[in-house]
């Protein structure tokens, strides 16, 4: 039952206050790296072999998460690990990172027991799955995913045999955490890639160069989905959701409410398979609608090469379009809602076709990262073939990671020139995640890349407009909120938002929403919340510039 | 059809033997008509032409000494000559119906199909169950087109049928053109297991199947010649297509680079090489095969057009550009340039100008050779490319899609693309049915999760 709670507030409304940002140096570009000033030293380990095992070539991911609930946003970085053409005297390690408030890390992974997993590392996605306000990790990989509950003291078990969430035997890339049957529990949606084996892969090469082979080389596999029962455990319920017959090579999974109904619907992105928009049918089932969505293929009805994805309103016509991350020559396509279930590709008119037809694109998400009221993008690109540039002219091996400011009309233009030295320099680019590690109300960014350093940047300039943040409670919907939509209205103008489960590639994000008011900043403020559940709440007189916590 | 012809003219002497009378003049006749038979089957053609031309002078108005010098004309391959003396024949025994078939068989060799037709309609009418005669007609049909008769013909004479591969070959191609593809894949495996078949005759077969895009049977009959063949470089070339056309891109690339390396290959193996490489992403290869195409023919426009193709792929777009333009001007009649420019434009297109330009060449394309489909799709695809997409651009992509259709383009994009049309016209049904068709057409080119292949690095 949906039911408006009072136009007054219901709300606890706690602000968190801001960390002085004196750490940061006053810069005219709008992110920094901030990577090694932060302490950060870990660097991913993909396991690279004369075997050229196509793992290698995916990338770890990496999560913003408050794991000991300070409110401030730390950081975990999954590894790849070791193949058995790999085995080293120092195994691979992830790293849980804790943010001192300072514009410091301290590495805390020792003590979390986050260190190491028993297969090869992949994604992560964070969340309260026991709604015991403490967020858990559930880790992605190959030949087995994991499931480690915080235990609210800094460290965290492995649950996952508990659980039930082995995903045992499947190659998985990126997951999402969303609660799809209304019952105010987190399930878990994986997204599975290809079925894959150290044994007996197929051999490429490029002019008697051993290469990696095209991803078409490996089976699809199926999705996993799992209905959390409350007790700690959860059920594969993949059959019982319509969703076994869907093979296909899946990376990248975003959850959001593509069709207003209050339930959650799920985007996969898929690589060289038809992508998938599987609408919730409010009875425990989905049904893939991608082919009439017109978000599965290309104009050809070929598949691109699907990576990243995420969901966000650029056009402000207050529905979820899509951004999806492809291969070079395929242009990372945009995908804006023309109502009902019919999107319309708007990646040439949008300004991105001429800016990504050269690149690779992985980890994306919309940022308004100028607090401008406009969803803009970030994204990360890098290649997989360590051949291309014996094959083209225009393609590199490493690539930039892009910025691109949207005008509020859908339309971005590429940032480079203001956006900072990261964003000239190339990258082997792989997992990213948005977070205000800060808590200046300026979201900034943290990528992975492949056998490398991860980047952490520091947003500049969201801080120097008004914003709005809010991070909501639930408490008869799950306590993370995910699959909330929010509506504020600020002045004249009118924002949509959604807290996603997923988005972009293996990695997980701050859950809390900031947004931009710019220039309507004088109006009165009102807030619609639209819960998971489907309780409408309705806040007014909300503070700028800090978050503030709403309780369901 | 050598050992035929030789078989008619050896009984057309026998039968002339019983009607010599008992002069002089033709008992020499007679005799140079033996030493000739006798020349013709020790293979020394030359003193047999010599024999019978003596024979035929002696005794002009002896149909069986002309018919025989046509014989050995003909296995000469002399045929305009051959066909003079089998006319004479006829016209001195216009109710023989050896003298009628030999003449129709010439007429045949020399594509005279019209000619050879009434002489075999007219045989048959004395003689319905005459085989060869029948045969032959079926042949005759097969090269006129007419695919129902030769199909009923050809398969009313099994037993003379599959003694030559290039009658198997005709009643395949009956048979595939008038939809019977299962019948045509029966006769065609016959010639599988037949060691003894011409090599040339099972090579032409192979062809009927491949154009019929019957790909497995025809790849299997070309393997069967592999080492018996003589053209080794036309054989690999013909397998390399066929790899190519089903999707084999690492296969059809390995046997294009043996063809290469021995060093035989013409321009259209360095070509198809090209194209091979650009299906698989490898653009500066292509590049090079196309530029060694233009090297071994500079006249090949496909080559030239190819090499643009690649250099605009391989990322070198403004000498590309200059290419394409320099290609527009020394060739304004071709509708392949407008179309590969046209085409490149559309699928890089970033901005609606580029769009515009692309719509321009294709619809030149279209003006220049309107049989051409692929310019039709893309013009289809255009319109629903645009920003906004009106009533109007709805019908016109329906149209230019349906046009591409009827010019033969089957393949899964343009079942999706009037998919997508009649989805947004709102004609859902038609709509559905599209969609099977892509996903059926999708299945039978190899895009499964299983088989698909396509990107830069193949499995082997």
């Amino acid at each position: 039952m949906r039911w408006v709670v009072a136009l007054f507030l219901v709300l606890l409304v706690c602000g968190l206050a801001a960390v002085p940002h004196s750490h940061v140096e006053a810069s005219d570009e709008f992110f920094s790296d901030v990577t090694a000033r932060a302490g950060i030293h870990w660097r991913h380990v993909s396991g690279e072999s004369s075997e050229r095992y196509l793992i290698e070539t995916m990338g770890g991911g990496v999560a913003f998460l408050d794991f000991d609930q300070d409110g401030l946003e730390d950081l975990f970085f999954v590894t790849g690990g070791e193949t058995p053409a790999s085995k080293g005297s120092t195994p691979p390690r992830n790293a849980l990172y804790r943010n001192l408030g300072n514009g410091k890390f301290e590495d805390v992974t020792d003590r979390s027991g986050l260190a190491r997993i028993p297969f090869y590392g992949m994604g992560v996605a964070a969340a309260d799955f026991d709604n015991d306000g403490y967020p858990d990790l559930f880790v992605t990989g190959y030949p087995s995913c994991a499931l480690l509950h915080n235990n609210r003291d800094g460290t965290f078990t492995d649950v996952t045999q508990k659980a039930g969430v082995q995903n045992a035997g499947r190659w998985a890339a990126s997951a999402a955490w969303f609660d799809y049957d209304h019952d105010g529990r987190l399930d878990l949606f994986v997204a599975n890639y290809a079925k894959f084996s150290y044994e007996g892969g197929p051999h490429c090469d490029y002019r008697g160069e051993r290469t990696y082979c095209a991803q078409v080389s490996y089976t699809g596999e199926r999705l996993t989905l799992y209905h959390n029962n409350g007790d700690g455990s959860f059920t594969d319920v993949t059959r019982e959701a319509g969703l076994s017959e869907l093979i296909g090579r899946g990376l990248g999974v975003v959850t959001v409410d593509v069709n207003d109904d209050g339930w959650p619907d799920v985007f996969v992105a898929r690589d060289a398979s038809p992508n998938l928009l599987l609408i919730n049918q409010h009875n425990g089932r989905f049904k893939d609608v991608a082919l009439n969505a017109e978000v599965a293929l290309n104009m050809d009805g070929n598949a691109r090469a699907g990576m990243g994805v995420d969901a966000g309103d650029v056009n402000g016509d207050e529905r979820p379009d899509f951004i999806v991350t492809d291969f070079n020559d395929e242009q990372h396509a945009l995908f804006v809602n023309a109502g009902s279930i019919l999107y319309r590709e708007w990646t040439r008119e949008s300004g991105l076709a001429a800016v990504t037809r050269f690149f690779v694109g992985w980890g994306v998400h919309f940022i308004d990262f100028d607090n401008d009221g406009n969803l803009d993008l970030v994204l990360v690109n890098g290649h997989v073939n360590q051949v291309i540039e014996k094959t083209r002219l225009d393609v590199t091996y490493r690539e930039p990671p892009l910025l691109m400011a949207n005008n509020g009309k859908g339309v971005f233009h590429n940032v480079v020139e203001q956006a900072g030295s990261v964003f000239h320099n190339r990258y082997l680019g792989r997992g990213l995640a948005v977070g205000d590690y800060d808590n200046d109300g300026g979201v900034d960014v943290v990528f992975t890349c492949l056998n490398d350093a991860p980047v952490l940047l520091h947003n500049n300039v969201g801080r120097l407009k008004p914003w709005i943040g809010v991070r909501l409670e639930g408490t008869k919907s799950n306590r993370d909120a995910i699959g909330a939509k929010l509506t504020l209205t600020v002045g004249t103008k009118t924002s949509v938002r959604w807290i996603t489960g997923g988005a972009s590639y293996l990695s997980s994000h701050d859950s809390r929403v900031a947004f931009g008011v710019g220039r309507d900043a004088a109006g009165p403020t009102r807030l619609e919340i639209r819960w998971p559940n489907g309780d409408v709440q309705t806040v007014n007189g909300l503070k700028l510039n800090q978050y503030q916590r709403i309780v369901e | 059809m050598n050992g035929r012809v030789l078989a008619a003219l050896i009984s057309a002497i026998s039968c002339a033997g019983g009607s010599l009378g008992v002069a002089d003049t033709l008992a020499a006749a007679r005799e140079h008509a033996e030493k000739g038979v006798e020349s013709a089957r020790s293979g020394n053609l030359a003193q047999a032409e010599s024999e019978l031309r003596r024979a035929v002078e002696l005794a002009p108005d002896d149909a069986s000494y002309l018919t025989s010098l046509g014989g050995i004309l003909g296995m000469e391959q002399k045929l305009t000559e051959a066909n003079a003396y089998f006319e004479r024949a006829v016209q001195r025994a216009p109710t023989d119906p050896v003298m009628l078939r030999n003449l129709a068989a010439n007429e045949w060799r020399l594509g005279q199909l019209n000619k050879a037709q009434a002489h075999l309609e007219r045989l048959l009418v004395m003689q319905p169950q005459d085989q060869v005669a029948m045969l032959l007609l079926g042949m005759v049909s097969e090269n006129k087109h007419d695919y129902p008769r030769a199909a009923k013909l050809l398969a009313a004479v099994p037993g003379l049928v599959e003694q030559q591969p290039e009658s198997v070959a005709a009643l395949a191609s009956a048979y595939y053109h008038t939809e019977r593809r299962q019948e045509a894949r029966k006769v065609l495996e016959s010639l599988l297991t037949r060691t003894d078949a011409s090599p040339k005759g099972i090579f032409a077969a192979a062809g009927v199947a491949a154009e019929a895009k019957d790909y497995k049977i025809a790849e299997q009959l070309f393997e069967s010649v592999r080492f018996r063949y003589p053209d080794t470089a036309a054989l690999k070339y013909n397998v390399a297509l066929i790899q190519f056309r089903t999707g084999r891109f690492t296969q059809s690339q390995s046997t294009l680079s043996d063809l290469v390396n021995t060093g035989q290959a013409k321009e259209e193996a360095y070509t198809l090489l090209g194209t091979v490489e650009m299906k698989m992403d490898l653009f500066t290869d292509a590049m090079k095969s196309y530029t060694h195409a233009v090297e071994l023919d500079p006249n090949s426009l496909g080559a030239k057009v190819g090499l643009t193709s690649a250099k605009w792929a391989a990322g070198l777009r403004p000498e590309a550009e200059a290419e394409f333009q320099l290609l527009l001007k020394q060739h304004p009649e071709d509708a392949s340039v407008c179309e590969s420019y046209g085409t490149s434009l559309l699928n890089a297109a970033t901005d609606d100008a580029m769009l515009a330009q692309a719509a321009e060449l294709l619809s030149k394309a279209v003006k220049l050779d309107a049989s051409r489909a692929e310019p039709h799709y893309e013009l289809g695809i255009l319109e629903l490319k645009k920003s906004a997409v009106p009533p109007d651009s709805l019908r016109q992509a329906l149209e230019q899609l349906q046009t591409a259709l009827r010019l033969g383009l089957t393949d899964s994009r343009i079942h999706y693309a009037l998919a997508r049309v009649y989805r947004r016209l709102g004609r859902e049904g038609k709509a559905a049915a599209e969609m099977q068709l892509y996903q059926k057409a999708q299945a039978s080119e190899g895009h499964t999760e299983q088989t698909r292949e396509t990107g830069s690095l193949q499995a082997k």
